[in-house]
């Protein structure tokens, strides 16, 4: 069974554009309305999302850096973290990451970016310091190193 | 007689991916919907399928909402629905079983795994049985 690469490339490209607009549109109205469920869900479907697609195309630094996303805006959605100013800046951050890495799709010399690592252990950090904090015990947080790990099917 | 398969799913990579990998096989015919409304709305237009893929997380009304739904209109009870996710934990499979999925396929996963699923699903009573549980990659 042959696949058109090209034709799923095409189809991750609109995907994940679409995904990070709305993600980034909904972070914007979480400044205003930081405790919205609604917005959150948003959010967190963007990044599940894009962590899926990007795993069918075995892109798994961008799947990592949204599953780190995700893991966060799980929590958000327990209410064991809170949308402050700095935690939603930290996720606009991870966007623009992403978008910056979704072009990146088909270069097979692509380098892992030295932002990535940085970014993925500020938000395993917030994970990690939410740890039994909230009325939802959370789990021990992927860290880092996850990038390396390759995607843990979560 | 052809095949009917739905997949549910918000992403549209996932979707072409279902084209890609089920749209040319003969005696197939493959429809599409954003979330479980629009299911509910392409078997209402087009009938009931032979199986359904559907995902997890989704707006408006997201898999397991559908399988709920679907239990209690007795669609599940004729038509087979097979989970598609990334959410691959045992308590995500169990849930998803205990919904009434009668697969769980996690994502990502191999095109011809959706085809090896199909048949399983569709294949006549005394036949090679179905894929209940089945937690393939």
């Amino acid at each position: 069974m042959k696949i058109d690469r090209d034709t799923l490339v095409k189809a991750f490209m609109a995907d994940s554009e679409e995904n990070l607009s709305t993600m980034e549109d909904a972070l914007t109205l979480l400044e205003t309305y930081p405790e919205d469920e609604e917005t959150i869900r948003v959010i967190f479907r963007g990044a599940h999302t894009l962590k899926g697609n990007a795993s069918l195309l075995e892109f798994m630094e961008l799947s990592e850096l949204a599953h780190a996303v995700e893991d966060v805006l799980d929590r958000m959605r327990k209410q064991v973290l809170h949308a402050t100013p700095e935690l939603i800046s930290l996720i606009l951050r991870a966007v623009d990451l992403m978008r910056q890495m979704v072009p990146t799709v088909t270069d097979k010399q692509r380098q892992v970016p030295s932002e990535l690592v940085r970014l993925m252990a500020d938000l395993a950090r917030r994970c990690s310091s939410s740890a039994g904090a909230g009325p939802t015990p959370a789990p021990a947080p992927d860290g880092a190193g996850a990038i390396a790990k390759g995607h843990g099917g979560r | 007689m052809k095949k009917t398969i739905l997949v549910v799913d918000d992403s549209s990579m996932v979707r072409a991916l279902f084209r890609a990998a089920l749209g040319d096989v003969e005696d197939l015919q493959l429809h599409q919907a954003c979330n479980g409304a629009e299911a509910f709305e392409a078997i209402k237009q087009y009938g009931e399928p032979d199986v359904i893929f559907i995902d997890v997380n989704m707006p408006v009304m997201d898999g397991l909402e559908f399988l709920a739904l679907a239990a209690k209109t007795g669609l599940q009870q004729r038509v087979p629905v097979v989970i598609i996710s990334t959410e691959g934990r045992e308590e995500d499979v169990r849930r998803g079983l205990e919904a009434g999925a009668r697969a769980y396929v996690r994502k990502p996963f191999q095109p011809q795994r959706l085809l090896a699923v199909v048949e399983r699903l569709t294949a006549r009573p005394g036949g090679p049985g179905n894929a209940r549980g089945d937690q393939g990659t």
